[in-house]
């Protein structure tokens, strides 16, 4: 065999077994894309009551960050917060000034993050919540951009700080969002958010399953009412709020 | 014929060591941002794609531009374009190149980019980018050796190349449509969401291409003995002329849909981009220059003549490289959705790496040029 020879039949079984191999992943993922929604009797959401969550306090924020292994670098323009407050200006004039909300991941229904993913590291789970697989990120971003809520942050350095040796801390170069303390969850205790607002007695974060009409979460949202940002755009967000 | 790029002159090897030395240098930054983290570059949260996407957005455009180059040749037989479209093949090779090498620089995860291929996805867009690009190389590697290697031998190219000439048409034009999609189909990012995006993109790549093409064309016949003639030089600055106008008024309808209707968020990025933000200055140059480069190209008694036709291609590069090289991209995330202003601009790392990347990127193509130049000035000595 010659070099030419060798190289046309080595191209050819190097690009035969690339498809051999990928040919079972991509029919799943088609099957995958036909299905509609699986029925699960678990969808995690949230109602965050404004009218409760007091304006300077940042317990939940700070409780969130040590659960989760986030280090504050002090800088601003790239430190990652899971939760966050953000003032946002009120629409109408009769009520002018600011308002404090609180926003973390919407772990949207209808998620574009999980979309965008070229490799399917960002997913969503069949309780609803939106996650990312952080040893198959490869740190692209496109998640970020198609967050119309920046609700996704990007490591782009080391965590250096790692708080809580239950959970791991991530490396640079992955994107970072709430999974609703996917780990404290699994375990059946309460989110890192929810326990710290409790503890100071406000009870301003209620978490919940969407799908149980007698769980806590569904009876506030059918007695009051609620609001979701930017539902205009479709993407059927799973946290609500009181007073928005 | 690889063994041509191994002899050359001296002022031949001084312009490969120099791009070599520039590689060096991108390298050894690039090691840099492997160990510490993207946070070297000038990226935020808030516009967390920078000049690395750019770029890519922007060679994609040249490489896809091959095309107006292929089109009258082989589907027109447009003979005057016979000796240039070697170099457009070659230059749409080396600007995929590039293009790769900007989303490896950007990933965050680079050792793991084969998961692209590992967990097929496609639901997502960037997974056609990733085939559409790695499809193009593929075939114009295959198309450009191939013609090459026969007129190496004197023949032509041989016929059961024909279907892959073909196919390559409509996948040039696929490649910048789906480049397009990346921007165009996010909910929320509205200076992108916009359906004439895909449009506006090929307009600018067959502007902006073509007049690179151009450039290199008049440089090959300064510095070796291959002319690809005056015809088709002359024939490509009407393409550039009727491309670039096409652009202008892409980004007029642009203007008047966001303005007209007044909707705040429709606004909000041409605002900062035009109104007073940190990259206002070189967005009005860019302005500037396209207008320039329109007066030059839709005179002819400017465009037909060597001098003004190199300037004009000079600020049809130098604008679009700016319009879609940086101002598209960054522009679409200024303000954040919040409505804030994190500005943006290249960290000093970042700039050589991308430096590097060029520097990869012209290597290739001199390698390929001179290929095509040896073998080209061989067939026409023999003629």
């Amino acid at each position: 065999m010659n070099r030419r020879e060798f190289l046309k039949k080595g191209g050819a079984l190097l690009v035969g077994s690339v498809c051999a191999y990928n040919s079972p992943s991509l029919l799943a993922t088609a099957c995958e894309l036909s299905k509609k929604g699986k029925k699960s009797n678990l969808k995690w959401g949230m109602v965050i009551d404004l009218n409760r969550c007091l304006q300077d306090c940042d317990e939940c924020i700070k409780a969130c960050r040590k659960e989760n292994n986030i280090t504050l670098h002090g800088d601003k323009k790239r430190d990652v917060h899971l939760i966050r407050k953000v003032r946002l200006k009120r629409e109408y004039p009769v009520n002018s000034g600011e308002k404090s909300v609180l926003l973390l991941c919407n772990h949207c229904d209808n998620p574009p993050c999980a979309q965008a993913c070229p490799v399917q590291a960002t997913y969503k789970r069949d309780d609803g919540i939106v996650i990312v697989d952080h040893h198959r990120c490869i740190g692209c971003r496109y998640c970020m951009i198609s967050c119309p809520y920046n609700a996704r942050y990007f490591n782009y350095r080391e965590n250096s700080k790692w708080s809580n040796k239950n959970h791991p801390k991530s490396a640079h170069g992955v994107p970072e969002s709430c999974d609703f303390c996917n780990h404290l969850l699994r375990q059946g205790k309460k989110l890192a958010c929810v326990a710290s607002c409790e503890r100071i007695g406000i009870k301003a974060i209620t978490f919940g399953n969407l799908n149980d009409p007698d769980s806590e979460i569904s009876r506030l949202i059918a007695n009051n009412t609620v609001k979701a940002i930017r539902e205009d755009l479709g993407t059927k967000p799973k946290v609500y709020y009181i007073g928005l | 014929m690889i063994e041509k790029i191994f002899v050359g002159s001296k002022k031949y090897w001084f312009w490969v060591f120099s791009l070599m030395a520039l590689v060096g240098i991108g390298l050894c930054f690039y090691l840099e941002q492997f160990q510490y983290g993207l946070g070297i570059t000038g990226m935020s949260r808030d516009v967390s794609w920078g000049l690395y996407i750019g770029q890519f957005t922007f060679f994609v455009g040249v490489a896809a531009s091959a095309v107006m180059v292929v089109l009258p040749y082989y589907l027109h037989n447009h003979k005057a374009f016979g000796r240039i479209t070697i170099l457009g093949e070659f230059l749409a090779i080396a600007s995929v190149v590039v293009c790769l090498l900007f989303i490896l620089v950007d990933l965050g995860q680079p050792a793991r980019f084969l998961n692209i291929i590992l967990y097929p996805s496609p639901n997502s867009v960037m997974f056609w980018d990733m085939i559409a690009l790695n499809g193009y190389l593929f075939l114009n590697l295959l198309i450009g050796w191939t013609n090459l290697s026969a007129e190496y031998k004197g023949l032509s190219h041989p016929a059961w190349l024909k279907p892959f000439i073909y196919i390559s048409i409509p996948w040039a034009i696929s490649i910048h449509t789906v480049t397009a999609f990346i921007y165009a189909g996010l909910p929320g990012r509205h200076f992108w969401l916009t359906a004439i995006m895909a449009a506006r993109f090929l307009a600018s790549a067959f502007s902006s291409g073509p007049a690179l093409l151009v450039l290199l064309a008049l440089i090959m016949r300064r510095f070796s003995k291959f002319d690809p003639g005056k015809e088709a030089i002359f024939g490509l600055s009407k393409i550039i002329t009727y491309a670039m106008i096409a652009n202008v008024f892409f980004l007029g309808l642009e203007l008047f849909t966001c303005f007209y209707s007044g909707i705040p968020a429709h606004c909000h990025s041409f605002e900062y981009l035009y109104g007073g933000g940190r990259l206002t200055m070189i967005m009005w140059l860019s302005a500037l220059l396209a207008c320039l480069s329109l007066i030059l190209l839709i005179n002819p008694k400017t465009r037909n003549n060597t001098g003004w036709l190199t300037l004009s291609c000079c600020s049809v590069f130098a604008s679009l490289w700016i319009e879609k090289g940086f101002g598209l991209v960054v522009g679409g995330f200024i303000p954040n959705p919040l409505g804030k202003i994190t500005e943006y601009w290249p960290s000093l790392p970042e700039v050589f790496i991308a430096l590097g990347v060029w520097a990869i990127g012209l290597l290739i193509l001199t390698g390929l040029y001179k290929i095509a130049a040896e073998v080209k000035s061989q067939e026409s000595n023999a003629a």
